[in-house]
């Protein structure tokens, strides 16, 4: 599904990431590290929003430098601590991703309705609690027709009766969709709700599977 | 354009029209009531902003003292329309016109009172704040990426846009009032080049926030020249009021295009920059100062044309270059 060879980040000089090469099959990976390890640094490549040194394919042919478009149209990513425009609205950014995603407004529909933000969308985002903020960023995670969602620290700051909602979608995703996923999390994140979840170790400023 | 000697009796006309017109009287309503809407719209919608949390403390004062504060606030935000309104009034009196005077400050007052009627009741009613129909006019009703940039140019860089226009609006003017005895068509860009020079700050802010509130465009399948129509479109309608002068000014017609594509392409070449330069800010006016100069030289040698071509060939380059791999130091 997702294959990284070479990869070399460097802030200010200063080697943060190494990772020789790296293949993630289809599935629902949690990856766990310390703070400042490069968790959210590895996720940010992945996604497209960070320079970096080296190669990224999906699904062997869709390289990230090479076809940016195609590769972005099929891997989404949610923020630890997103950052939105205060003036627009939640309609706002979900019309945007809907139309450069490509996805069904009866899909964008229903994620909305899962995640039960309708009540909110039509205010603008600087009204927004950080709960309400971490919703809307993981409807814009799972909208389109993603193969890959990077998920930064998704359970922070969700209310707990969203947490099994949110498991609940990821495991249905995987199983219908065929959906994988890469999820950083310092919380536990149940094996009960998620099937069959491997572990994935960022460490010594390299990555590699438990 | 109105002469500043034909100025009072050009107004004196229209509230003439509004006082003799019962067509045009609706008109001007309408376009009052709009704005009614539009300030009420603002002063609902800035209960609801966290720093304005104190404003709920209002309601410990019972209602009419409440309606009294929400009035003097809607009239005060008013005061533009009551200023027109007002002299619209004294105008229709002196024409015998009774009736309509008091009815145009009677509209008025009542238009500021249910406003004030409204406000006060989302204030008391704050579950209902966002779903109060003022609160939600949205428009357009899906907005683009372009949208977004014109939002936080209107929503967070007013002053500076309306300095920066002030600015550029003299510095058209100005180089149009050099007496001369024939048209020449480097006047226009001479002093076009003064104006966009003044949008360096402008275009900074954009880029500074871009960086901070955009990054998660970057995760959406938009080609980097999609986006760099984007803003092309975006500093294409900034420079609006500075074409409408040219126009207002006689520029010809083949001068006006290529005022436009100058225009743009500058304001682009700027906005380039700063990937190039890393935001620097020391850097950047240095950039700004030397390309003025190298820019006014090549206007003075009628060589306009070329500047186009290279500050839309440059900016391209840098655009497509850095999108992907600029990274802010902030990071």
């Amino acid at each position: 599904m997702l294959e990284i060879a070479n990869i070399k980040k460097e802030y200010s000089g200063q080697l943060i990431l190494s990772i020789p090469h790296l293949k993630f099959t289809d599935g629902i990976y949690w990856i766990k590290g310390g703070n400042g390890s490069g968790k959210t640094t590895l996720l940010k490549i992945m996604a497209g929003l960070l320079p970096f040194e080296g190669t990224i394919l999906l699904n062997t042919s869709t390289d990230i430098k090479k076809n940016p478009i195609d590769y972005r149209k099929y891997v989404n990513y949610a923020e630890a601590e997103p950052l939105f425009p205060s003036f627009l609205t939640g309609y706002d950014l979900i019309h945007l991703f809907e139309k450069t995603k490509s996805a069904s407004s009866v899909d964008v529909k229903n994620l909305v309705d899962v995640f039960n933000i309708q009540s909110f969308l039509s205010n603008p985002i600087g009204t927004y609690s950080s709960g309400m903020v971490k919703k809307l960023s993981l409807v814009l995670a799972f909208i389109g027709e993603p193969k890959l969602i990077l998920l930064d620290e998704p359970l922070v700051t969700l209310e707990d009766h969203s947490i099994p909602i949110l498991l609940k979608l990821i495991n249905s995703y995987q199983s219908e969709k065929k959906v994988s996923f890469l999820i950083t999390s310092h919380q536990l994140l149940e094996h009960d709700a998620l099937k069959t979840i491997q572990g994935v170790l960022v460490k010594d400023k390299t990555v590699c599977f438990l | 354009m109105v002469e500043g000697s034909q100025l009072v009796s050009y107004h004196l006309s229209l509230m003439t029209g509004i006082i003799q017109s019962t067509s045009f009287l609706l008109i001007v309503f309408s376009v009052w009531f709009v704005y009614s809407v539009k300030s009420s719209q603002f002063v609902i919608s800035s209960f609801a902003w966290p720093q304005n949390s104190f404003l709920f403390t209002l309601t410990c004062l019972p209602r009419s003292h409440q309606i009294g504060y929400l009035l003097f606030t809607h009239g005060f935000i008013h005061l533009p329309v009551w200023a027109y309104a007002l002299v619209t009034s004294l105008v229709a009196f002196k024409q015998g016109n009774l009736l309509i005077g008091i009815f145009l400050l009677s509209f008025n007052f009542l238009l500021c009172f249910t406003m004030s009627v409204i406000s006060v009741f989302q204030l008391n009613n704050p579950s209902s704040l966002y779903r109060s129909p003022l609160f939600h006019i949205q428009f357009p009703k899906k907005k683009t990426l372009t949208w977004f940039y014109l939002s936080f140019i209107m929503n967070d860089l007013k002053l500076i846009t309306m300095v920066t226009k002030l600015f550029s609006y003299l510095a058209v003017v100005g180089f149009f009032q050099i007496p001369l005895d024939h048209y020449e068509n480097r006047i226009p860009f001479m002093g076009f080049l003064l104006g966009l020079t003044a949008h360096a700050i402008l275009i900074f802010e954009i880029r500074k926030w871009e960086d901070s509130y955009l990054t998660f465009t970057k995760n959406l399948p938009l080609s980097s020249i999609k986006r760099y129509l984007v803003l092309a479109l975006v500093y294409t309608l900034l420079i609006i009021p500075e074409i409408f002068l040219m126009i207002v000014n006689k520029v010809h017609v083949v001068d006006l295009f290529a005022v436009i594509i100058f225009g743009m392409a500058y304001l682009l070449f700027i906005h380039s920059s700063l990937y190039h330069l890393n935001m620097n800010m020391d850097r950047y006016i240095q950039f700004i100062s030397i390309t003025f100069l190298i820019s006014f030289t090549l206007i003075l040698f009628t060589l306009s044309w070329f500047l186009v071509f290279i500050y839309a060939t440059v900016s391209i380059s840098w655009y497509k270059k850095y999108f992907y791999s600029f990274e802010s130091l902030r990071l």
